[in-house]
Parts: structure tokens; C-alpha cells; sequence
């Protein structure tokens, strides 16, 4: 496990550098030159193009892409806003806690009131209970997050006054952007739980359960819902980076300074080293959860550990046998 | 078995609703009183009416005494450098209370000194500027001509402003500067006296960061806390140079303590955070969500409103290069501008927040014309029949689609869209094109790219001086003449003359904008009018040249005038 674990981590470079390599491309390719958004629109074309010539956006693409890769890779070394000369590093430690606290409380609320809403509605099938679950579902992925912000914001700031309808400040700042940014993720997970533990407890096993004379709660808690769990584990992944790409639009509405908030001024200023940073650093934050979920796989499938263990094994044997 | 199933059921919902209800128990710090329903006031259809009413203003007092005032601002600054190009509307809010230049003017290009004593005209390239010998800056550095020089320079350098203008720099003693411009136009000299922000050069060096996030300046407020994207917050200086308060200008007055910047970028947020008191004043409030704090015709309880006729001014360009239907043809262009109404473009597109356009520019603008405002003047004044008329003279056919290019600004689209229904009654096809501001800014000069330019501009000065920016051949790279993309002496000449400062009066700035109407070279479409909503803590708003709210200078229930 630890093998793979070490292997998995070794692969995040690669995939980092990929990333950053097509980031790059892309943002080279984009129109808009933002030496023009930081001189304005009196410049001279001769400090325009001092400018040009000291941001190094004169030079060749790869030669570019080259300076990049070396500043992030190996120096670490994330450069600073094209527009206000602000470093990005220290603006991203400032701003990083903020995006993690609601993409982490998001992710708990959709682990956490997703997967019983669907396995309810699972256990309920086709009754009133599965109804009002799926229906809540159903709401719950059609809305769009930035709608059922502003909607929490005019239900729970304007009319009750109970929450704050923006900004940064106590636990209370963060309640309704995590609601809004979770909802839709509930809403997936409910649906994945359900339809994973309808097909889980028509199996032949559950079916022997029962006929074993077991109780419903421990053919469910011990036999159905492990094996329901592991393509909503799956779901979960997946679910986490839609959590952080929500992020994006929350922050804004919310008025919260994160990393999704910083990122969309860069892009609408061309501030290229920002945009860069943001989208390398949310990659390996995907990296790094896509790699929890497939220990988690590990640990509630059986299948998949034997394979690791079996990998493991067959090495020992091919040794063995080199000896 | 199914009480269980139902336990079950019953918790799941439970879950639901305890995360909901969670909610409910949370305090909201940071507001001292956020239900409307309790804020005081009274209702205020004007601002006379106001100054007899008795306002509760102990929520905009602190526990030590001190009056603040939050501002609802919908950008943040990024940095508080003082000598970087950029002029975002967020920087303008954070820095107008703690950053000074040599002059500042009004609406009616009157000057005022800040740092500036006098300000003499020696010949028509040369000034000599005197400033005041007392100026420190919040760290206690005294600043000198030669601070001063070092500033210009900077800004040289870097291009800010109308900086370029400037042939030669020098201090002559400790409190005067000599400045020569290579050019004499109607509004160089204010161009260069009230843009470029001036600070100590020890402490721009001694600041780690340029000043990013810790500036250090003349004016009358000093940073006390900035959380970018979140929060701004200055405070009135102690130890603030011009001690004389009936010295100071219109800019420098502290009439609040603290003012607090909130950044929310979502429009909608803005009015929220009024409405639910977390905010004291909004500039710029779109007209749909300002009409919330209306009931009937009076403002509602506990709110004020005002009214700002600006500058602002929507504008419809012609693209006149050869890549475009609008060559050498006069009559399609002329029936472009006959086709549509300018007052149901204002009242579709901006809600009543916009008054038809009679000139290229706004009529609060020094050089306007009364003219203009004449119903007999005849600005392309809506008339179908004569634009079908001069579509047939054009010999325009259907199977060309015109391109609107137009910026990703909502109402702007919906101009576009307004635009593109009526002439869609004169039976020409169009097209609209929607790109984000910078790119938009990029394809505006690539002649290829548009047919019709919908765009907004303004202008801090005369409207000979923006018309010189928009269609001075000399400010344009070879090929592109203007932004029109017309080559015409004639026009030329005329902006020439309106903008010289010997021959600037009413008659050539009227033949200039007579003769771009006769070329429908480009029109205003429509003026804006800006909205301020504020709680009834605030007493009368103050604007600068920009324009822009300058929320120190505001008056407040707790000022005496």
C-alpha cells in the first residue's frame, strides 16, 4: 500500500506539469493583452513596448513555457500579478484557508445529509418517503448556485436577518455559502446512494442475508451498505472538484476572498501568472483527493486491496524465483 | 420493520432541516443593526427636506466616539501603488481619501490646489507650480519639490496619464517645480496636474512591497486595515498636514472618522447589504435595484437617494474601413442612426437610468451646447420611413449580415439587442458579437472584427477633448486614423482647431461635432445618470472630476456645514 501510495504521489508531477503546460497554451492563445489593461489606453506605443519586452511577453512561446516550468518547479516560485505587483504565493496562503474551509464543510454536508437521503429513499422505494427524497433531489440539481445564493441571501439576511449576506468574519459568514455551494452536491449524492443500494440490495447475498434470518439493520449496515458505498465513494471524488469549481462562482457572489474569487479578476484582467497559479494549484488538490478516494477504495473493497496485496505478492514470488 | 423505515425516513429529514435550522442560532457580528425595520429615518423626497429631520446616527458611531461610514464599492483596488497606470473605479474609491496630487478640479474645470499653493502659466508650453512647505506625509516624511519630480518621473517611465506630455521636469528650489509640456491643448495642463498620485520617495523605497498593500501618502485618511477582495478600511489622520480646514478643497475634507469599503461584486448583493443595513451608501446602483429602496415617488424609510447626471454616455460607432459595408456609403450609415429610438433604448436598456443623447458627448460637459438640447435640433431624430428611404438610396442588400461587436456589460448587450430589432424593421440583417471587456478593448482596434461598435465612454474634461481622443488621427497608429476608422482631413482639422486652446470656443467645437453628425461617422446613443442610495445618515454626496463618490467629502447627519 505504501508502495502505491509513494507511486501515486510520483504521479502527481507529471500530471502538475501537464497541467501547467496546457494552462500555459492556453492563456497564450487567449486574445487581450494585458500590458494594454496595466498602461490604459493613453500609452505610447514605446512604453507599450518596454513593457512587453520587461514581462517577457515578447519571447518565443517555448521559451516562455520554459521560464514558467523552472519558476514553478524548481524554484517553487509562483511570480507575481502582471496588474498590481503583488506576490502570489502570500496572496494564495491568505486566501487558501477560506477556499478550503468551504469546500471541506461542503463536502461534509454532502457526505453527510447526501448519502442518507438516498439510501432512505433506496429503503423506501417507490414510497412517499423515496418521493419527497427524490423530489428534493431533483430540486436540488436543477437550481443553479449562484440563484440559490442570492435566494438563501434574501431568505436568511434580508427577511430574517439571521445570517450576513456577505463578507468575511465568524462561522456565521460561511453558513450560506456552504449550503449553496453543497446543495447540488447533496442532491448528486442522494441520487448515487439510491440507485447504488437499490442494486445492492437485490443481490443474491443480501437476499441470503435475509433468508439467514439476520436483521434488517445489520443486512443493511453490514452487508448491503459497504458494498453500496463503493461506487458512491467514486461520486464522491468527483464531487469534491465540482465542490472546489463551485467555489468560483460562490466566492463571488458571497463576496469572499479566496482563491476562486482571485482567480476570476485575473482572468478578467489577463493577469496570466495568477490565472496559471489557481488552475496548477486546484490540479494538485484534485490529484491529491482522487488519490484519497482510491485508498478509500481500497479500504471498503476488498477486490481492490487483494489486488495491491496480490501485486505485492506476485513480486514476492517472481523474486523467489529470480533467486 | 416500516416504523423503523419511517425512523429512518424521519431522520434523514431531520438532518435537512437541523442544517437549515442550524442557521438560526448564529449571531450576526460586525452588524450593529441590520433589520430595515428598525433603522430610523424618516422619509426624505429631497434633500432640503432632510436637514430639519432629527437621524439617529448612534449605529455609525464606535464604543470610543468615533463616526464611521461603509460604502458598498463593487471592485477591489489590487494595490494601493501609487505610480502603476491603472484607474480601476476600485482603486479610485480606496485611494481618493489617502492620495493627493498637485490639483484637482470640478465638473466645471475649475482647479483646485491639494499640494499645490499656486500654479503659474509662464508661456504656452511652461508652468511653474508652488507647493505647500508643511506637507507630511502619514509616516511623518516631508515632501518636497523634489519628491514631487521623482513622481513625475516614475510615472514617465511607466506611461500613467497624460505623463508622455511632459518635455522637461525640474525642481527649482525646495517648493517649486517647472514643468514643460510639449503640447498646448485645452485641458493638457489639468491632465497632468490631477492624475499622477504624488508620495515621499523615501517612503515608496522604505515600503517593501511598492506600496501594494501598506501605502503611506498626504491625504487626510491613513490605511488601517485591508483585506483584499473583502475590506478596506482608513481612518482620519491626527496629524494631517493642512491644519487650516478652510484651506482644503472639496477632495480633503474627513467628514467622517472611518470609512469602511466593502467589496461585493454582485450588483444584487450591493442592494442586499443596504437594505439589511450592513452598508451605509452605494454609488452606482443599477436602476432596477434601486427603485427597492423607492416607495412611490419618495425614497423609504430610512433610505435616501440621489440622482447624478454624469458623463457617462453610450456611443454607437460606424466602422468606415474598407472592410466594412460603411465605406463611402453616407446613406446606410445615416440610416443606421435614423433607425432607431434613443428614448426606448433608455428606457428598455437602462430602466429610466439614461436620458436620450443630443451630442456625442453629455450635456453636464463645460462645452456643450445649449443648442443641442432644441427640439428642433435634429440628431438623427427616429424616423423609419426615411431610413428604409436611404437604405434603398444605399444599395445595401439583405445577404450581407452587419457585425455589432459589444462588450459583456448586460446592458450594453441589451442595447445591441434593441438595436439589432430595429433594424431588423429597416430590413438589415445583423449579428451580435459579445466579448469580454478585454477583448473587446483588443478587437475595437482591428477593423476586421465589427461593423457597429456599441461602447460607453466619457470624459473628465470638455467634450472637445473627448472627441479629440476618440478621432484625432495623431493619437491613433498609421492606418487606423480614428475609431471610426475613417480617413478625413476635414474632420481632422476640426479637431484640431476645437482642441487648440487659441481657437477652442463654442463655434469650432459646434462645426466639429456638426460635421461628424453629417458624416454619421458615430453617435450618443444615451447619457447615464448615476444613482446613489444611501441610508438617511447621509446628507448630500460629493463627486469627483471622474466621476466617482468621494465618500470622505460627503456630508452626514453629524456634520455641521
Amino acid at each position: 500500500m505504501v508502495k502505491f501510495i509513494m507511486r501515486r504521489l510520483l504521479w502527481l508531477i507529471p500530471v502538475s506539469m501537464g497541467v501547467a503546460v496546457v494552462i500555459f497554451s492556453i492563456m497564450y492563445f487567449v486574445p487581450g493583452d494585458p500590458v494594454q489593461i496595466i498602461l490604459g489606453n493613453d500609452a505610447t506605443p514605446e512604453v507599450i513596448a518596454q513593457l512587453r519586452n520587461d514581462l517577457g511577453l515578447d519571447d518565443p512561446y517555448i521559451i516562455r513555457l520554459g521560464r514558467f516550468l523552472k519558476d514553478v518547479f524548481l524554484r517553487f516560485n509562483f511570480g507575481e500579478s502582471y496588474i498590481t505587483h503583488v506576490s502570489i504565493t502570500k496572496e494564495m496562503i491568505s486566501r487558501l484557508p477560506r477556499t478550503i474551509l468551504i469546500g471541506f464543510v461542503s463536502m461534509m454536508l454532502t457526505l453527510v445529509i447526501g448519502i442518507p437521503l438516498g439510501i432512505t429513499a433506496a429503503l423506501q422505494r417507490n414510497r412517499i418517503g423515496d418521493r419527497i427524497s427524490m423530489i428534493i433531489a431533483m430540486f436540488g440539481v436543477s437550481m443553479p448556485g449562484f440563484w440559490l445564493a442570492l435566494m438563501l441571501v434574501v431568505v436568511f439576511s434580508v427577511n430574517l436577518s439571521w445570517l450576513p449576506p456577505y463578507g468575511i468574519g465568524g462561522i456565521e459568514y460561511y453558513i450560506m455559502p456552504c449550503m449553496a455551494n453543497a446543495v447540488a452536491g447533496i442532491a448528486g449524492m442522494a441520487r448515487q446512494a439510491r440507485s447504488s443500494m437499490l442494486e445492492v440490495i437485490r443481490s443474491d447475498y443480501v437476499v441470503t442475508a435475509r433468508a439467514k434470518g439476520l436483521s434488517n439493520r445489520s443486512v443493511i449496515l453490514k452487508h448491503a451498505l459497504p458494498n453500496a458505498l463503493i461506487p458512491i465513494t467514486a461520486v464522491a471524488g468527483s464531487q469534491l472538484a465540482r465542490i472546489f469549481g463551485g467555489s468560483v462562482v460562490i466566492e463571488n457572489v458571497f463576496s469572499i476572498p479566496g482563491v476562486g474569487n482571485y482567480m476570476v479578476t485575473a482572468i478578467n484582467n489577463r493577469d496570466y501568472p495568477i490565472v496559471m497559479s489557481c488552475v496548477i494549484f486546484l490540479a494538485i488538490i484534485f490529484s491529491f483527493v482522487m488519490l484519497l478516494v482510491d485508498i478509500a477504495f481500497a479500504y471498503i473493497d476488498p477486490r481492490i486491496k487483494a489486488q495491491y496485496m496480490g501485486e505485492k505478492n506476485t513480486n514476492r514470488r517472481r523474486r523467489k524465483q529470480n533467486v | 420493520m416500516k416504523r423503523r423505515r419511517l425512523l429512518a425516513f424521519s431522520l434523514s429529514i431531520f438532518m435537512v432541516a437541523s442544517a437549515i435550522a442550524g442557521c438560526s442560532s448564529s449571531g450576526l457580528a460586525g452588524s450593529d443593526d441590520p433589520s430595515p425595520s428598525n433603522q430610523s429615518g424618516s422619509v426624505t423626497p429631497s434633500i432640503s427636506e432632510l436637514s430639519n429631520e432629527v437621524v439617529d446616527y448612534s449605529k455609525n458611531v464606535t464604543s470610543d466616539g468615533k463616526t464611521f461610514i461603509r460604502v458598498g464599492i463593487s471592485a477591489d483596488p489590487g494595490t494601493f501603488d501609487p505610480l502603476v497606470g491603472s484607474n480601476s473605479t476600485g482603486r479610485q474609491y480606496a485611494l481618493n481619501p489617502m492620495a493627493q496630487h498637485l490639483l484637482t478640479s470640478n465638473f466645471d474645470m475649475e482647479l483646485f490646489g491639494e499640494l499645490a499653493k499656486s500654479w503659474d502659466k509662464i508661456d504656452d508650453f511652461t508652468y511653474i507650480i508652488q507647493i505647500h512647505d508643511n506637507i507630511t506625509d502619514s509616516d511623518g516624511n516631508h515632501l518636497t519639490s523634489a519628491d514631487v519630480v521623482w513622481c513625475y518621473e516614475q510615472a514617465k517611465e511607466s506611461g500613467i496619464g497624460q505623463s508622455k506630455n511632459i518635455s522637461s521636469i525640474k525642481a527649482l528650489d525646495d517648493y517649486n517645480i517647472e514643468f514643460i509640456l510639449d503640447v498646448d491643448t485645452i485641458t493638457i495642463f489639468q491632465s497632468v496636474m490631477r492624475r499622477i498620485n504624488i508620495v515621499t520617495k523615501k517612503a515608496y523605497e522604505d515600503s517593501p512591497n511598492k506600496m501594494a498593500t501598506t501605502p503611506v501618502m498626504t491625504g487626510p485618511y491613513v490605511l488601517k486595515e485591508y483585506i483584499p477582495d473583502s475590506k478596506i478600511v482608513v481612518e482620519k489622520r491626527d496629524d494631517y498636514w493642512k491644519t487650516n480646514e478652510a484651506e482644503r478643497c472639496f477632495t480633503e475634507y474627513a467628514n467622517a472618522d472611518i470609512i469602511e469599503f466593502h467589496v461585493i461584486k454582485e450588483p444584487a448583493q450591493l442592494a442586499i447589504a443596504l437594505e439589511s443595513g450592513q452598508i451605509d451608501m452605494v454609488y452606482g446602483l443599477d436602476t432596477m435595484n434601486a427603485s427597492r429602496f423607492m416607495d412611490g415617488e419618495s425614497p423609504k424609510e430610512g433610505f435616501n437617494r440621489f440622482i447624478s447626471k454624469t458623463s457617462s454616455v453610450i456611443l454607437l460607432f460606424l466602422n468606415c474601413s474598407a472592410q466594412s459595408v460603411f465605406k463611402d456609403n453616407l446613406a446606410l450609415r445615416q440610416a443606421i442612426l435614423y433607425s432607431f429610438d434613443s428614448q426606448a433604448i433608455a428606457d428598455g436598456a437602462y430602466s429610466g437610468g439614461a436620458v436620450p443623447c443630443k451630442a456625442f458627448g453629455s450635456s453636464i460637459l463645460p462645452d456643450y451646447l445649449d443648442e443641442w438640447e432644441s427640439d428642433d435640433y435634429d440628431y438623427y431624430n427616429y424616423n423609419v420611413d426615411k431610413a428604409k428611404e436611404l437604405v434603398a438610396q444605399s444599395g445595401y442588400k439583405n445577404d450581407e449580415v452587419i457585425n455589432i461587436m459589444v462588450d459583456s456589460d448586460s446592458q450594453r448587450k441589451m442595447v445591441a439587442q434593441i438595436l439589432q430589432n430595429y433594424l431588423l424593421a429597416i430590413d438589415v440583417k445583423t449579428e451580435i458579437s459579445s466579448y469580454d471587456q478585454t477583448l473587446f478593448d483588443t478587437y475595437a482596434d482591428d477593423p476586421a472584427k465589427w461593423d457597429i461598435r456599441v461602447d460607453s465612454g466619457s470624459s473628465s474634461d470638455y467634450l472637445a477633448s473627448m472627441l479629440d481622443g476618440r478621432f484625432n488621427a495623431n493619437k491613433f497608429t498609421e492606418g487606423m486614423y480614428n475609431e471610426s476608422f475613417a480617413q478625413d482631413d476635414k474632420l481632422q482639422e476640426l479637431v484640431i482647431a476645437a482642441n487648440d486652446p487659441k481657437s477652442f470656443n463654442s463655434e469650432t467645437v459646434g462645426a466639429l461635432v456638426s460635421y461628424l453628425n453629417e458624416q454619421a461617422y458615430a453617435v450618443g446613443l444615451v447619457n447615464l445618470v448615476l444613482e446613489t442610495v444611501t441610508t438617511d445618515v447621509v446628507e448630500d454626496i460629493v463627486l469627483t472630476f471622474m466621476p466617482n463618490i468621494l465618500p470622505s467629502s460627503c456630508w452626514f447627519v453629524w456634520n455641521k456645514r
